[in-house]
């Protein structure tokens, strides 16, 4: 995320905020309306983040029950989209820490991209830097890409981020920082025709 | 090369726009080969990330987790398991039975609504107190105390309200970005233990202060430069000095006029109507009879549990309060004619909508803390018993306010309206929404403090030793940075422990000397004026001009009267105070004068406590010392400036001041301003006023929001007001300032929920007002016309919550209704008929009234 284009909230998203109590309180529609309008943006984030194409389904199940059994802690006083964010991204960490674990090497996936569900036509369809971008994504270390993603896809603010994250500001823009060099840098040897992947 | 890494560092850090702003910069990019490679990349980068698009999930998986949601096993535990139609039966059943028993007494009810009718106009025509004493004492008239029936029909409503009458709130709009299958979804079930649990994610952090459930020290910040409770706080004061100073006397309470028991007849109709009525268990259970109880677990093993949430709701805001206390109102109507007083614009006065008012932002409010410190000796086992939860006014809470948090300023402001649009000449409720950052200006400064002991003097064995642990907590609490010294004012007086001497050591020794029995009676003597001085100027001597505002002060601890010397003392602390030198006291033992000395530290900007233990000792020298850095805008001077053609009628809860209460807070104002640019660096910008209305508050704390509201009228559509927030923001190190204007729309149009909002923020005025006009009936023994007071605010909430759609499952009206259920329950002659609990009660019904609008802190 750029900077120049931190997303600046100047609506409050009062009806939102009031999805999760209304599903405490019975209503059936509430959480469905909830589903509608994140199930995109924490699809996505999941499936950039790296968690391969074989577990996708069980974490963003996984996300969706958590949001649900935590429902009655959320505060309506405060906004929606970090809540939410703060679960998906502890559910995605926590599962790329144990598929690290089980194959008992770093924390980069062996599959990181959308899964064939979008179909190649789909893909043509992005541009090409958004197809690199995609590819690119994976190779980040997880930090810079959580940074990045939450912004991006996530659409947060840094001092969001900050918090669904639990660091510091200064580490989310030290993080953001370094990703997005490491990004251009690669990009500008991907241009100039040079081989290898971001650093 | 090297430059070059840095800059494109900082391109990364700052984004490319850094090209454009900065013309080095630019002409560097454009000279330099990689530099210029690196900045197109990262255009590419910013605009490719931009354009990542959300990721649909396959629809098949979309299903399979709604599933997996609806077939939770907790979520399962809360899903009735009661077939639909049976839950229908059950409603329906017992909606007969209240119809039958409403009918049964049509004709008195009729006549009693009339009569209300013309109570309720009355009641809302007025914002006088008196007017609604008035109505109370009207109500009370014993032919209107046997039925009690016609609002409980609200059990015989629909199912589900939601299903016949569609919310016309138009909300903002969230962002959607996919359809997905609509799934019935089971609701999780909140523990009943918990009334919130802690947040999972700390983007939903909880403010530290719901969980700080001390009552027992008595801190009163007095950071209201005057207003309207400052009288009837100080006459609290002065009337509770001799129940601070030792035990509560419960031999008063018996003294105070118990009302007999309603007549009979009375009790049986209403039992008829508690016994028609679907009631909640904690609040009636002990008041009914085996068959009663029979009777109202039957009803709710037949319809309440199955009936789910909005069902338990429409329960729990029917249910009969206290019998013999019950006006005979239907609710709905008493909303009815709320609504229409709320839109009258005949027989209204107008006031100026200029000069100052009085400010309403009173966390620290001296009278809070003192009904606390009452409340806090309250046994309340045997309520517990009978209530079940006896909390009562601990559970109240302030409504949540749709501000969100400022991003980068201490302060935000936000102003809304209690409609979206108008036709012609229409009134309408404003309100100013302030909301403060939740990051506070920082870890506690190192404090220079001179500690004034008053031993003029001698102490009883109780009062030593809260003092000698004050002294003890003072040296725990001490941090290597920190100056604190000892003077002594008496005999010996005197400087006791230096600031390079304070450690615990030194202060033993010191201690042991000060107390010890075989005193040096050749020891000079310092009465408290000299002392206090003293302190004062060592303070001074050790202030560090770049230290935030608050951590060089003057703290005395009283133990004796300090009237005589009091003109002498008001005078010092106000020019230390201007010199940035705050005084706090704090009182220990029983010969203190609370209302003297907070006029000092009114005057002295510091606090005003009260240690009740020794044990609290810890906690008040950690609150003292941790104040200055709860702040996050000091001097907030809020204008309001209404359009031209708008009428003002009232700022609720406010008053327009007189020119010498205006002059206060212009001079409290400035004195801020000037301590604040003279140790923050923070530019003076104050000493003028401005158009429209002012309201000053001295301090704003982290996290706290505050609304402020306004009754106007507009001629029409068009802009309504503009509101300025001045600040010295205490979190960035600058002035502040936040603005926000409001326009109305032409034409009707249906509430959203930010209208909901202002509208739910004027009831809890009203609840709050109600709260504290019940307490003082009650404090004077009227405990009836209390009960009326509460049960017709209560009836009015029930009516409200039927009466705006989306509000008969809110959660808010609902812990209201509740509440008010349990102190008219408690308020039942037949509990409380021998005047128990009359006075903590009325404390309690005090204190409701602060904390439903407020959230009490230091």
């Amino acid at each position: 995320m750029s900077p120049d284009a931190e997303p600046l909230e100047t609506v409050v998203h009062l009806d939102e905020r009031n999805w999760l109590a209304r599903h405490c309180r019975g209503d059936r529609d509430a959480f469905a309306e909830l589903m509608n309008a994140y199930q995109s943006s924490l699809y996505g984030y999941l499936v950039r983040c790296g968690v391969p194409p074989a577990h996708r389904d069980d974490v963003f199940q996984e996300i969706f029950v958590k949001i649900h059994l935590a429902a009655a802690s959320y505060q309506p006083s405060r906004p929606l989209r970090p809540w939410l964010f703060t679960i998906a991204a502890n559910s995605v960490r926590n599962h790329l820490r144990d598929e690290s674990r089980r194959r008992g090497f770093g924390d980069a996936p062996a599959d990181s991209r959308p899964s064939a569900d979008h179909g190649p036509q789909a893909l043509a369809e992005i541009d090409e830097t958004v197809a690199w971008l995609e590819q690119a994504l994976p190779q980040l270390p997880l930090d810079q890409r959580e940074v990045l993603l939450l912004g991006s896809v996530g659409g947060l603010r840094l001092q969001d981020i900050a918090t669904v994250l639990d660091i510091p500001l200064n580490t989310v823009k030290t993080l953001t920082r370094r990703a997005r060099m490491s990004l251009a840098n690669a990009l500008a040897e991907h241009v100039a025709g040079a081989a290898g992947g971001v650093v | 090369m090297k430059r070059c890494a840095s800059l494109q560092e900082r391109l990364a850090d700052e984004g490319v726009s850094l090209v454009d702003r900065d013309t080095a910069i630019g002409e560097h990019v454009a000279g330099c080969a990689e530099c210029s490679a690196f900045v197109a990349s990262l255009r590419q980068v910013d605009a490719g990330m931009s354009r990542l698009s959300p990721l649909a999930p396959p629809p098949q998986l979309v299903a399979r987790t709604a599933d997996a949601v609806a077939g939770n096993p907790k979520a399962s535990a809360g899903r009735s398991t009661v077939d639909p139609g049976a839950r229908r039966l059950a409603a329906s059943l017992a909606a007969v039975v209240v119809l039958g028993a409403g009918f049964a007494l049509t004709e008195s009810v009729q006549l009693e609504l009339d009569r209300v009718e013309r109570l309720v106009a009355q009641q809302f025509s007025v914002t006088d107190k008196l007017q609604r004493d008035d109505l109370a004492d009207n109500v009370r008239a014993p032919e209107t105390r046997q039925t009690a029936v016609a609002h409980q029909s609200v059990s015989a409503m629909p199912e589900s309200l939601a299903e016949q009458e569609a919310p016309a709130e138009t909300a903002l709009p969230a962002r959607r970005e996919l359809a997905a299958p609509m799934v019935a979804f089971a609701p999780p079930v909140p523990e009943p233990s918990k009334e919130r649990k802690k947040p999972a994610g700390k983007a939903s952090a909880k403010s530290k202060r719901d969980d700080d459930a001390d009552g027992f020290l008595l801190g009163g910040s007095v950071d209201r430069v005057t207003g309207p409770q400052d009288r009837a706080a100080l006459e609290l004061y002065e009337g509770s000095v001799s129940s601070l100073s030792g035990a509560f006397q419960q031999d008063q309470i018996a003294k105070l006029d118990v009302e007999e028991s309603p007549p009979e007849s009375d009790l049986s109709a209403l039992q008829q109507s508690k016994n028609a009525t679907l009631e909640t268990p904690r609040v009636l259970a002990g008041e009914m009879s085996d068959r009663d109880r029979r009777q109202f677990s039957a009803a709710l093993e037949s319809a309440g549990r199955a009936a789910g949430a909005k069902d338990e709701l429409r329960k729990n805001l029917a249910n009969t309060p206290a019998a013999g206390l019950t006006q005979p109102v239907e609710p709905r109507q008493i909303a009815r004619r709320f609504l229409s007083e709320q839109e009258r614009l005949t027989g209204l006065s107008f006031q100026s909508d200029s000069g100052y008012w009085a400010n309403t932002y009173v966390p620290g409010d001296p009278a809070i803390r003192l009904l606390e410190a009452r409340l806090q000796r309250w046994d309340r086992n045997v309520l517990s018993a009978r209530i079940g939860d006896a909390r009562l006014e601990n559970a109240a809470r302030q409504n949540w306010q749709p501000f969100d948090l400022p991003e980068s300023a201490a302060l935000a402001a936000y102003v809304h309206a209690d409609k979206r649009g108008v036709n012609g000449r229409t009134r309408l409720r404003v309100q100013v929404g302030l909301q403060a950052s939740q990051k506070r200006s920082g870890l506690r400064p190192d404090m220079n403090v001179g500690v004034v002991l008053d031993l003029r003097r001698p102490l009883d064995d109780a009062t030593g030793v809260k003092l000698r642990a004050l002294v003890a907590a003072l040296a725990r609490a001490r941090q290597p940075g920190d100056r604190f010294s000892i003077t002594v004012a008496g005999h010996p007086g005197g400087l006791l422990v230096a600031p390079e001497a304070f450690r615990h050591g030194p202060i033993s020794v010191a201690m042991q000397s000060l107390f010890a029995t075989d005193k040096n009676i050749k020891a000079p003597s310092m009465d408290l004026l000299a002392a206090l001085h003293s302190a004062s100027q060592r303070v001074r001597q050790e202030d560090d001009a770049s230290a935030p505002l608050g951590a060089s002060m003057v703290l005395l601890v009283s133990t004796a009267p300090i009237a005589e010397q009091r003109e002498s003392l008001e005078r010092m602390a106000h020019e230390n105070a201007v010199a940035g030198i705050g005084l706090s006291v704090v009182a220990v033992g029983g010969g203190t004068e609370l209302a003297t000395i907070d006029r000092l530290v009114l005057l002295g900007q510091g606090h005003r406590r009260v240690l009740a233990t020794a044990e609290d000792a810890g906690k008040l020298v950690d609150r003292e010392l941790h104040a200055a850095s709860r702040a996050v805008a000091r001097a907030v001077r809020l204008r309001i400036r209404l359009a031209p053609g708008v009428e003002l009628i009232d700022v609720l809860g406010s008053e327009n001041l007189s020119e010498q209460a205006a002059q206060r807070v212009r001079d409290a104002e400035r004195s801020i301003d000037q301590r604040v640019a003279r140790n923050i660096g923070i530019r003076a910008d104050r000493g003028d006023d401005e158009e429209g209305i002012q309201i000053v508050i001295p301090s704003f704390f982290a996290g706290d929001n505050h609304t402020v509201l306004l009754d106007v009228v507009v001629p029409g559509a068009g802009p309504v007001a503009d509101v300025s927030v001045r600040y010295k923001d205490l979190v960035y190190r600058r002035n502040g300032v936040a603005s926000a204007r409001l326009a109305i729309a032409d034409g009707h149009r249906a509430p959203g929920a930010l209208e909901h909002n202002v509208l739910k923020n004027r009831l809890a005025y009203e609840l709050a007002h109600a709260a504290s006009t019940a307490g003082q009936q009650l404090a004077g023994g009227d405990r009836r016309g209390a009960a009326h007071t509460l049960s017709f605010v209560r009836n009015l909430i029930i009516g409200m919550s039927e009466e705006i759609p989306g509000w008969d499952d809110d959660n808010e009206l609902r812990a209201d209704a509740t509440l008010l259920a349990q102190y008219l329950a408690v308020l039942d002659p037949r509990f409380a008929g021998d005047g128990r609990y009359q006075q903590q009660l009325a404390d309690s019904l005090r204190y409701l009234a602060f904390r439903r609008l407020i959230a009490p802190h230091e």
